[in-house]
Parts: structure tokens; sequence; C-alpha cells
């Protein structure tokens, strides 16, 4: 006798069609909700765009998931398994419903049909094995980022109770009435083996079936309307939405276009759900509060009232309820999205592709454009004197007074531009990395100039959300900046070098950025600088968000301080941003502590000598810290372009 | 409903002017200009009390063509109507015929019950302009407030703070007054980039030019014409430049530190 998959065997015809029936209505009810929430949310299928890259991406997707190995791995034991168990429960449909009815004809026979069990039971075994690790997990193990609801509970016992049912139902099914192939389903086979042995009566196993496969059945119907209604919708939303980069901001206007038609959408960011684009509403919808970005916040680790779940969550749940509801003050305190660093480690932590900072910028952008709320005094100095400092503009020069350095006259040529930045120009600690740079350039013999009237490059403005005036800004920079001849755009600050490489290329304004980092590692690489002295301090590297997050610059300062160290550089375990980045080099948001001592405290774990940076607001912040901690005198911090200077001799 | 008149002084920003030894004058090119900073705590308080009291903030400032953009951004900050009082023909004006001007500006506006400006201009520091406008205007006036402390609307009188060097003086007025306030007294809010962006994108909505002839003022009054004052020289006055640094906080320090203070005659 040939192996084929048995169909309702010891089921009712009324139990059938209460199936029939149960999952037409969960597809009815699956669909329509689906259908109704995206519309709501304004997706129109035409902007259904790159589902290729969607089903490339989920690969990735598992493998940042996979950097929590335990709930890595049991999210990644259900979703395949469930997978399977899925396209095992098509070909069933296909054979049974199509073939079988239409054709008279069927393909689960022999040895596909032996496969297909054997597959069936790996993958229900590894989706038991993967549901009963998430309810440990959430039960016993409880990691601080995740927060018990109803709904998990629910939904861990629907998927347990699809499971367990369906190794019973095989048991029992294979028990009292035996197969010779029935070691094929190999999990269902031991439980018959288990049942025979605790005396299963053929009249007891014909009697629990029924209810035990209707139950089965409609586990999967529930399953179905869990997917639309439950935060398990975060898998077909994952195809719907599109996630908006880190590096690359979106605009809510285009200042040139403005000023031409002298028309201009009104409000401008966000403050009701409303104002949220459909992606923004539709990945909001697909956070499953897992927390993974809330454990990346440098804010919420130093005790500030941001989370970027918070946000998410409460845009979501705002969304559900109404359109129309202010969020901020009510729903979202003013305090948690002028805690944001910006850093983007959040957007980078979430695997359902979720940017939880573009809500927090949109935020921003209505409170400061809208309605001129922004904190601190750093945008008012920089609209009135250009920096945000607010020190004179004949200042900004000083720090290459007496160095004699080549001022680029309009249509002068020069193989590199140097822009400074406000940090480098104006601060006195940081002049003198602006001072070294130049050293390390006429070392390695380069063409390099600077601008007479360089100024603020626009950065704070458009991470405090006066988009306005970074556009002013920006604008005025790239006029500026083409009157020039100049090949590499050479930046000491990495905020700068983001703005020029990322924000202001989409505006038109393309040109050839290299940080200091980078330009040094050239230099280095190139042969036009030589490390002659090795580095005797041991040494770590912190990576500023704007190099390593936005710009995925990691290898370069590595590489360097390799050379100039070996075996004295030592990684810091963790990474978490200093403090400085979307504002916070400039006012202090209220915490129970303060990121850069936080970050501080990560560096000293690994015992060094000499703290690398390579960020002006990051060195800034380093030595608040190490002052703040006494470690003045124990640890130095410096810039890479500091360290490297002194060995080049 | 509080009607408030506040003047402002679009001013190049000292901060950036050298002076020029040989040629005894001050170098004003390429100097950016700004809002005289006091004007900006004027321009506050004018805004705060429109918010406590309900009514409307004017700002006028007599100028050349190039101060638009101050007023714009005083418009950014709230101000609901700027007006700039501008003619070849107040060119070279002195205080007095510069609060002339202005008062016949104020006069063309009407009604109002309060006139708000900054103390002193950075670069001239004068502190004319209030006291000369009141007594043009012929109302009471009062320099160096530092606090509105109540406007009484049925009254008609305002409470204002004045703090002095040995202490705190309380006055009382009948509206309308003029007012002078200094840096400090407040801290100004910061231009609505929208309304920023829509007064660059509307600028006739919300700011007004006046000539002579719009304020009716009397052309022998305004002007070099109308200024009894001539400046004769401008000499530099060097000063002596002195730093301490000290970097660390113990004892020792401190005392290092009185004695200096002590030597340099501060204490």
């Amino acid at each position: 006798m040939l192996p084929s998959r048995p169909y309702f065997t010891f089921m009712p015809s009324w139990a059938v069609s209460v199936f029939y029936l149960s999952v037409v209505a969960a597809l009815i009810f699956f669909f329509a909700k689906m259908f109704f929430e995206v519309r709501r949310y304004g997706f129109k299928i035409s902007k259904l765009k790159n589902i290729n890259v969607k089903i490339k991406n989920l690969l990735e997707t598992e493998k940042l998931l996979l950097t929590d190995i335990y709930g890595g791995v049991a999210h990644t034991f259900v979703a395949i398994g469930l997978f399977i168990l899925f396209l095992g429960t098509i070909c069933v449909f296909i054979e049974y419903d199509i073939l079988l009815k239409f054709f008279n004809t069927r393909f689960l026979t022999g040895v596909v049909y032996l496969s297909y069990e054997v597959v069936m039971d790996v993958a229900g075994l590894i989706f038991f094995l993967g549901v009963l690790a998430a309810i440990v997990r959430r039960a016993f193990v409880k990691p601080s980022r995740l927060i018990n609801r109803k709904e998990d509970a629910v939904i861990l016992f629907i998927l347990l109770y699809g499971g367990l049912s369906g190794f019973i139902m095989e048991g029992i099914r294979l028990a009292i009435k035996p197969v010779p192939w029935g070691s094929a389903s190999f999990v269902g086979y031991i439980l018959s083996q288990m049942f025979v042995l605790t005396g299963l009566t053929y009249n007891l196993g014909c009697g629990i079936y029924p209810f035990l496969w209707l139950s089965h059945g409609l586990t999967l119907s529930v399953a179905v309307v869990a997917f639309a209604f439950t935060k398990l919708k975060h898998f077909p939303l994952y195809f719907l939405g599109v996630q908006n980069p880190l590096e690359k901001w979106v605009t809510p206007f285009n200042l040139p276009l403005v000023l031409e038609s002298k028309k201009i959408e009104v409000p401008l960011g966000v403050n009701k759900p409303s104002t949220l684009s459909w992606d923004q509403k539709i990945n909001a919808e697909a956070c499953v509060n897992c927390g993974r970005c809330e454990e990346a916040c440098p804010a919420y680790r130093a005790g500030k009232i941001l989370s970027p779940r918070n946000i998410v969550q409460k845009i979501s749940f705002t969304l559900k309820k109404s359109l129309n509801k202010e969020l901020i003050s009510s729903i979202i305190n003013e305090d948690e999205i002028w805690s944001c660093t910006t850093d983007g480690a959040c957007v980078k932590a979430c695997p359902a592709l979720i940017n939880p900072l573009d809500y927090i910028v949109g935020l921003r952008r209505y409170q400061a454009m809208n309605l001129g709320k922004v904190p601190g005094s750093a945008l008012f100095n920089i609209l009135v004197r250009d920096n945000p400092y607010g020190l004179p503009r004949s200042e900004r020069i000083g720090w290459r007074k007496n160095l004699d350095i080549k001022v680029l006259k309009e249509g002068e040529e020069t193989d590199v531009l140097y822009w400074v930045g406000c940090a480098a120009s104006y601060d006195a600690r940081l002049q003198k990395v602006a001072q070294t740079v130049v050293k390390i350039l006429r070392k390695a013999g380069v063409d390099f100039a600077v601008l007479k009237d360089e100024g603020c490059c626009g950065e704070l403005a458009r991470r405090l959300g006066d988009e306005y005036l970074f556009q002013e800004i920006m604008f005025r920079n790239i006029e500026k900046l083409k009157k020039y001849k100049f090949r590499i755009l050479l930046t000491t600050c990495p905020h700068g070098y983001n703005i020029f490489k990322n924000d202001y290329s989409e505006f038109n304004g393309k040109f050839k950025v290299y940080s200091h980092i980078e330009f040094i590692n050239k230099l280095l690489e190139e042969g036009k600088l030589e490390i002659k002295a090795n580095l005797s301090k041991k040494v770590t590297y912190h990576d500023p968000c704007y190099l390593k997050l936005y710009n995925n610059l990691t290898q370069e300062p590595r590489k360097i301080l390799m050379k100039a160290a070996g075996l004295k550089f030592v990684e810091t375990k963790k990474f978490y941003c200093c403090g400085g980045g979307g504002g916070g080099n400039w006012f202090e948001s209220k915490g129970e502590q303060r990121p850069n001592i936080l970050r501080f405290r990560d560096t000293l774990e690994v015992n060094p000598d000499l703290i690398a940076v390579a960020c002006p607001y990051c060195l800034s912040m380093f030595e608040d810290a190490a002052k703040t901690e006494g470690y003045e005198e124990k640890v130095e911090v410096k810039d890479i372009a500091e360290i490297i200077s002194e060995l080049l001799e | 409903m509080l009607k408030i008149i506040v003047g402002i002084k679009w001013v190049p920003d000292t901060a950036d002017v050298k002076f020029d030894p040989v040629k005894g004058t001050i170098i004003r090119e390429g100097v950016e200009s700004i809002i005289n900073p006091p004007d900006l705590n004027a321009i506050e308080l004018a805004l705060a009390l429109k918010e406590k009291y309900g009514g409307e903030v004017y700002v006028i400032s007599m100028s050349p063509p190039s101060a638009i953009k101050g007023l714009k951004m005083a418009v950014a900050m709230g101000v609901d109507k700027a007006f700039l009082v501008s003619d070849r023909k107040f060119a070279a004006a002195d205080t007095l015929a510069t609060s002339y001007t202005l008062s016949c500006a104020i006069k063309k506006i009407g009604s109002y019950d309060l006139v708000i400006f900054g103390e002193e201009t950075i670069d001239s520091a004068t502190g004319h302009i209030g006291p000369e406008v009141g007594e043009m205007l012929g109302i009471p006036h009062l320099s160096y407030v530092t606090e509105v402390q109540e406007v009484d609307l049925q009254q008609r009188t305002i409470k204002m703070v004045r703090e002095v060097e040995d202490g705190v003086e309380f006055f009382q007025a009948n509206l309308p007054v003029v007012i002078s306030v200094g840096v400090g007294i407040n801290t100004p809010r910061y231009p609505i980039p929208l309304r920023r962006l829509l007064t660059e994108l509307e600028t006739n909505k919300y700011i007004e030019t006046w000539a002579l002839n719009d304020i009716g003022a009397d052309p022998e009054k305004v002007g070099f014409k109308g200024s009894p004052t001539r400046v004769v020289k401008v000499i530099a006055a060097p000063m002596p430049a002195r730093r301490l640094e000290i970097r660390e906080a113990s004892g020792e320090t401190v005392k290092l530190f009185i004695k200096r203070l002590k030597e340099a005659e501060i204490i």
C-alpha cells in the first residue's frame, strides 16, 4: 500500500464544516482588518515597493534578532517552524481541496508524503521548542526590556496549544490506527508508543480525537485573526511599511521651492497622528514592544524620561484610538523628545524596521517650527552670530592666527578644503585638534586651504527641528562652496561630515566629503604619513555615533590605532553615545545620570591610559566626565589626530 | 487689551567692530548687524505682557531699509506688526532728532498703552531715547525697569520695579507710559521659524515702511538738520588686558586668587 495522507480520520462531517467555516471567517476577518487599517493610514497598493528587498531583508532581520541569543533563537524557531507548518497546510489545501476534488489526483503520496511528514514533524518540533523557550523567557528569565502584557500570554498560549494539539492528535491517530510508515512522523510516533503503553483504547482515542482535531483547527483560525489584531501583525506590516533609513532624514519642504511658490503646507512636523506619514503610521503599528531600542538608548540608560520604545508604543496606541489627538504634553512629554541625542542606536536595533528617531524628529520639528519651542540658546546664537556658542563672528578665525594657512579666494583651487566647524574654531581645547590636523596635513604635504568666511553647517538646527534655519544655512553654504574649486571637503567634526555627506547631498549639494580619520588613514596607507614611534599607552576608542551608526565608518580609526598602539589598543565592550549629539552638548535634559559619565565608565572597564575619540563633542563630553569622576590625572582624552601627530616624529 | 509699541535699533554687532587707529574711525565693513540686545528684552517683555493681558505688540525702528531683517526677526518672535521708519532725510540723526522722529511715528500709530525701549544701544550707549520720547509724547517715562509687576486695565495704571545698586524701587504710573529695560531682565524667546518664513514670504503683510511724509514730521527737526550734536573726534581707549587662569581648586589656589584680586584692586 502506497503511503498517503489520510484526511479527516474519525471526523464527523459537522466538525469538518465548522472548521471550514471558521477558516473562511478568519480569513475574512484578517483581510478586512488589514484592509481597513492600512487604508485608514493612507496606504495604497501603489506604495508597495521593493517587496523583493523586504524578503531579502528578512534574513538580515533574523540576524539582528540573534544578537540577543536567547530571544533571537526563540523567535527564529517559532518563525521558521510556523512558516514551514504554514507551507504544509497550503500543500494539504492544494491536494485535498483542489487536486482531489477537481482533478481526482494527489501528490502527497509515497516518498514525497514520507518526506513531508518528516519535515512537518521537524518544523513542529522547532516551533514547539521556540514557543516553550519564549514562555520560559517571559515567565522566568524576564529580561528587563520585556514587559509582559495579557496579549503576550494569549498569543503564546495559542501557539503552544496549536503545536501541542497537533502532535497529540498525530500520536493518538498513530496509536489507534497504526500505519507501517508511521515512524516518519517521528514525534507523533514516539507519542503514539507512549499512548499505547499507557493503555489508550480505540474507543477513547476515537472519542477524544475529533475534539482535539477541531480545537486544533480552530486554533489555526484564531491565529490567522491574531495576525491582524495582535502584535503578530508586525509580520504582515513588515512587508507593507518602508523604513526611513537613519542617515537620510525626510524633509517636510524644500526652501527654494517654498520661496518661489510663496506657499508652505502647515503644520510642519508631527503633532497629531494624522500628521504622520503613512509609513510612519504602519511602522508604529508594527512595533511588538520588544524594547531593543530602549536597551540601546543612551538617554534611557541614563535614567532620562525618554524611551524610544515608549514613543513608538504611545504613538501606536494613540493611532488606534484617534488620528486627531495632540501627542505632545498629554501623551508624550516635551522632555522626552528633547532628551534624544539623535545617535540612532534605536533605529539600528529595531528588527521591525521602525525608525523611532523619525517620530522624535517629527515631534521636535513641530515644536520648533510652529511654536518656536527649542531648548537652550544655541539656535538663537546660530541665528544671530552663525555659531552655537554665540561668540563674535570675527573670533571664528582665532584658531588659525599665526598658522599662516592658505585662505581660499574665489576661483582659486585647492586639493583639500578643510571645513573646520564651529567647535574646533571656537572652543579653546578643540582648537588644538584643528591645529593638529593642520600639522598633519602639512607633514603629509597635502595641498589644503580654509574658507575666509566659513560658518555654521546647520547640523544642530536640523537635529533640533528648525528645518528652516537648517535649509537657509545649507543653501547658503552650498552656494558658497560651489564658488571654490576643490576635490575633497575635509571635516574634523562627524556632525559636519554627516550633514555634508547625507543631508546636503539630498539638496543637490554633492561634495566628496572625508572625515579627518578617514583622511589620515588614507595618508597612512598611501605612505604619505609614517608612524615612527609606538604609543606606549593602553588606548581604547569611543566611536562617534555620526561615524559609526550613520556612516558605518568604524574600520579606519581602528586601523590607525592598531598601527599606532598594536596590542595596546583594546576595545571597549559596549557601545553607547556619549550624550553630546542632537543638542546634548548644548543643553542638559533632566535625568538621574548623565550619558557621558556612564559612557566614560564603560571605557574605564578596560583600564585605558588614553581614550581616543574622533569627534569634538565626544572629546568635550569625555573630558568633562573624566573631571567629574576624578580621573583627570589618570586618563587622557585625545582626538585620534592628536595621538597620531605625536608619533610622526 | 494692551497696545504695546517697542522701539528697536538694528545695530552692527559691536563685538566684531574694530577700530582703525590710523584713521580714527571704526571699521564697519563686513560686520553683520543684529537687533540691539536689550531691545530683544523689550520685545520679550511686550510679548509676555500681551500673553498675560491680551492685546497687540507693534515694533518701530528708525533705520535704513537694511533693518528690515531685524524687523522680520521681531515679527517672528510674535510681534503683530512692524513699522520701518525710513527716509534718507533721517540720516545722521542724533538722539534728539531720532526721538522726535520716533515720537511722530508713535503718534501715527495712534492709541497705545505702553512704549518700551532697550535701555541703551550697544553702538552709542546714550540711554536717551526712552526719556526723550516720553517727554515728546508728554507722558510719564521710567528707565532701567527690571520688572512690570501688574497692569490694571480698569484703573489704567502700571506697577513697575527698578533694581538699583542699593535697593529696589517700586513705581506706579498712569498709562500710557514709556519705559526702558536692560539686558537680563528676561530671556528673549526664539523667533518662531514658521513665522520667520511667513514674514519672508509675505513681508508686506507684516512690515510697513513709513517715510518722512507718512509720519507728518517736520523736515527741519529730523536727521542731520535736526541734530544739535556733532561727533568731533573718535578715539580708542585701550583696555589693559588682564588674564588670570586658575585651573584647580584647593585652599592654596583660593588664597592665591584672593591675593591676585587684591593686587588688581578689584576687592
